[in-house]
Order: structure tokens, then sequence, then C-alpha cells
């Protein structure tokens, strides 16, 4: 049994993983408002495709379950929700799944406050993916919504979606690196800052970050303590207006710059025989070991996560850090709603394990169940030379990840190779096809080659 | 002025987050404006009807972004 030290900060409940299942303990000040949320026709209209489904449990099956008893006594009820594939993080996302995560929140919001509830917070971390959907986990943010009451959570949702987002449209500049280093959500200050002045005209990015941004400055800087007084209320018709404006604005914010490997497919030193040759490699491969689940570094924008979809697998993962090629991927995944969950991820510098205590977000590692099979198409020359990663590190790394996979070799004759060294000293003596067979033979039992037709790649299938 | 602002404002009792007293004076401001631009656009899209002149209307344009959601017809 563990606790989630993810879910510490709303003292209304815990989240608790026990026997493969995902439990949450509830105190006795919320118990009788979630019981009757989970009762909701809201609530039960949405459960499974908007909000994760919640079924309330005795105590003894908590037990049961291997929660300790100190544990279950300390909360009044107790809930189990149905497992989330992958746990994701916001900075994980692609611009497009962090605006359909906003979209969800919104929505929730709005149709919450048709119905008499309201959410007590926005954090994205509240959002989470199956394949492409967004699916909202906190059953606590559900609170009933008081006549006049504002949107607590409005300025949290400035900063986990519209400031990210207004970032990556109008100022070219990609969220993740700032998020991961600023898990409370991006400053608006900082973002205001960043946004090209031509933003000021656009109404909403100057009502809800310049003017907030710089409303917050002038707080800052005063030292006298505001008294406060009962708040004026906020007509419900008007908060409804505000939130169904931020959705539409949302919706149609586009990333602005566009990447080199957004293009990859059309710029690469591939011939069409040897691109259908490498397909039939990676085809075979899935069908032949009865591969499930395939976790593909490297996606670029998903082309051979489809193809193990296509020959197979029921669920890819599919991870690159170029922030343009994985939007592509997302977009092409959810507009054929294909079982591949796309993220951001620097092999060379993963998600930590960080927040309180380095345990509050974990590494992608802790959260990744191994799967059955492992690609790593065109990869091994960016870590290797681009990153001065040693070849024998990553492949040691890559083959432990999955029991079986595909790693393909690209050699320095290779254009994109070449391309690489241009500008420096070549020093990777040990990165050649020698040296790279021996050592995978030294850490498998079994490595089998296949030639890429008409290409001087290599693709070696290895075998724990 | 900003601080007169704030005088109105407080904190939901059982809220576990920070709303930021600015955050909270602006959401209202901002919502007063949205609720007045959806109040003259309905009376526009009406005025337009009287004189026959048909345009997207605001429920065509929310069904946009609902796509596969779920709408909300839960009232």
């Amino acid at each position: 049994m563990s606790r989630d030290y993810g879910s510490f900060r709303d003292p209304d409940g815990h989240v608790f993983f026990a026997s493969d299942r995902i439990f949450r303990g509830i105190s006795s000040g919320a118990a009788s408002r979630v019981r009757r949320f989970i009762h909701s026709d809201f609530y039960k209209k949405r459960a499974g495709s908007q909000i994760v489904e919640t079924t309330e449990i005795p105590s003894k099956e908590a037990v049961s379950a291997g929660i300790s008893i100190d544990d279950v006594n300390s909360w009044e009820m107790w809930v189990e929700h149905s497992r989330i594939p992958l746990i994701t993080y916001p900075y994980e996302w692609s611009f497009e799944s962090l605006k359909e995560a906003g979209r969800l929140t919104l929505s929730l919001l709005i149709d919450g406050l048709n119905c008499g509830y309201t959410l007590k917070d926005a954090s994205a971390f509240n959002v989470q993916f199956i394949n492409t959907k967004p699916i909202f986990i906190d059953v606590l943010s559900f609170t009933e919504y008081k006549e006049g009451e504002p949107f607590i959570g409005y300025k949290q949702f400035c900063e986990h979606f519209l400031a990210p987002l207004c970032l990556s449209a109008y100022a070219g500049i990609d969220y993740n690196t700032w998020f991961r280093g600023r898990l409370e959500g991006l400053d608006l200050v900082e973002v205001s800052k960043a946004l090209p002045a031509t933003t000021r005209f656009r109404m909403q990015v100057l009502m809800h970050l310049h003017l907030q941004a710089w409303a917050m400055q002038k707080v800052r800087a005063t030292t006298s303590v505001v008294k406060r007084k009962r708040h004026r209320p906020v007509p419900r018709r008007n908060l409804i207006a505000l939130f169904d404006s931020l959705r539409r604005f949302i919706t149609k914010l586009q990333r602005k710059r566009q990447s080199y490997w957004q293009q990859y497919s059309g710029c690469n030193s591939y011939s069409d025989s040897s691109q259908a040759d490498k397909t039939r490699i990676a085809r075979e491969f899935i069908m032949e070991n009865d591969i499930r689940e395939v976790l593909d570094l490297g996606c670029n924008t998903g082309e051979y996560s489809r193809v193990a979809v296509d020959a197979g697998a029921q669920r890819v993962i599919g991870t690159d850090v170029d922030c343009g090629a994985i939007d592509i991927a997302f977009k092409e995944a959810r507009e054929n709603s294909l079982p591949i969950q796309i993220l951001y991820f620097d092999i060379a510098n993963p998600s930590p394990d960080m927040g309180w205590m380095h345990r509050e977000r974990l590494t992608l590692e802790q959260r990744l169940r191994s799967p059955g099979g492992l690609f790593c198409f065109a990869l091994i020359h960016h870590i290797v030379i681009g990153r001065n990663i040693p070849i024998e590190f990553f492949l040691r790394w890559v083959c432990g990840l999955a029991p079986k996979g595909l790693i393909e070799y690209v050699p320095k004759s290779d254009p994109m190779v070449k391309g690489l060294l241009r500008d420096r000293e070549d020093i990777f003596v040990d990165y050649d096809q020698a040296n790279l067979e021996r050592i995978l033979q030294d850490i498998n039992e079994r490595v089998v080659i296949h030639a890429v037709q008409s290409s001087s790649r290599v693709i070696y299938a290895y075998e724990r | 002025m900003l601080v007169l602002l704030f005088t109105f404002f407080s904190t939901s009792a059982h809220a576990y987050l920070d709303p930021g007293s600015v955050s909270l004076v602006l959401q209202s401001v901002v919502a007063a404006i949205a609720g007045a631009a959806l109040f003259w656009r309905h009376w526009y899209y009406r005025l337009l009807g009287i004189f026959g002149i048909k345009k997207k209307d605001m429920g065509e344009k929310n069904a946009e972004w609902k796509d596969d959601q779920i709408k909300a017809e839960d009232e």
C-alpha cells in the first residue's frame, strides 16, 4: 500500500494505491458532499467519459486491499477510482493536449454552474489522458455552487492553462520546461513580460493575463494589510459568459512556431523503398512477437506508432522532445481515435521526481509499466552524438525499458549524422556498428540484424 | 483605487486554494464585461433576425467547440 504524495494539498481527501487499485479516503467534512455528487445526474452522465469513474466502497474493502487500519479509520468515507493506464503531467503534454485539458476543465465548470456545481480549483494536474482523451480525476474538486460566488480557481486556471498556451501561441515559446520549473503553474507576471506587445490589443490576453499580472505586481509592491469584507456577488450568468468566452478563445489558439522535425517525414535521408522496408520490419516485429504495448522513443510525428497500432498493438506510448512533432502526432491520433498516448520527453533530461520531498511528482520510469515492446528509431545519434551520452549508457538504458525491441543504428556516413558532426570534432570513437553489436550482445539473450533496404541504416531486434 | 476594490472581497471559507485577491476583483470585472458582451450580442442577433438577416448564431458557434463533449442539457 502506498499513499500518493501528489494528493496532499486538499485536506478533504487523499489518494492511496493498493493491490493495483486506486482508492481515495474522504474526510468527514467532505463525505456527504462527495456522496451527493457521485449520486447526481451531473456526475452519472459524465462518469467514465469526462470524470473518472468513482464508486463508494465499504471501509473493510479498503482494509482487505491492503490499506492499514489506521489509515482507513482516519477517513470517513472510501471510494475507488477506475485506473488510468499512465499518469502524466502537464509538462509532458503537447500544446494540443494542454488545450484539450483546459477545454475539459472549462466545460465541466460551465456545465457544473448550470447544474449547481462549481470547481474549487483548476489545476492541470486534475486532468489525465486515456490515449488522447482527457478525463478529470479529482472528484473532490466539485462543490455545490452558492449563488454569487466567484470561481476560486480563476487565477490557477490562468497559471496552469491560459498562460502556457498563450506563451506558445503568441511568443513561440514552448511551455514545457517553464512548467516543469514551476509546479504551481506559470508566473503571470513573467508570461506577461514574455508576450509580444501586440497581445495587449487582444481582449482576452489583455484582460486575463496582462491586466492580472499588472495588478498582481501592484499588490506585491504594497505592504499594507487590507481589511477583508464580504465579496460582492458575481452573477452566475456573467461567470458562465466569462468562461464560455475563455473556452472559445482557447479553442482557437494554435501553436506558433514551426519546428524542423514537424516536416521530418519530408526531409529525412530515407528513400521510399527503405521507408517501406523499415515499416515492414516494424510490422513484423509487432505481429510475430504479439506485442500489445509499445513504447516508441523519439516518435516524431508518430508515423511508426501508427504502424504499431496498425500491426495489432493495443496501446502505444510515443515520446519525443520536439513540441511541433508531438503536436502533429497527438492530432493524428485524436482525429483517428488511435490508442496512442503522446508525451514530451527528453531522454537526456527526463521528468524528475520533484515537488514536496521529491515525492509529489514522479519520474516517468516510476509511473510507466514495462511495455511489451520498444521502438527506438533514428534516435541513437541524437543522444550519443548530439548530447554526448556514452553509447553503452544509452543502450543499457534503452534495453532495460522493455524485454524486446527494435533499435535503429544510423552510421556516421548518413547525412543526418554528418549534419550533427559538421561543426565539431568527431570525438565519438566508440560510435560504430561493431561496438554497438558487441554491447547489444552483451546485454541481451538474442540480437537479430535487419539491414534496411537501399539504406546504410541497420535495425537491431533485441530480446533480453 | 485598487485597494478600495479589494475591500469588497474575501475568499470562500472552505477553499484550500488561495484565489488571490487581485484575481477575484479582476474576475468580477471581467465577468461583468463578458456578461454585457453576451447581452449585446444576443440583441444584435435578434435585431438582425427582425430584418431577416441570417448570420451564424451563438448556438451554432457553441456547437463548434462542443463536438463530442456532452451537451449541457442537464438543467
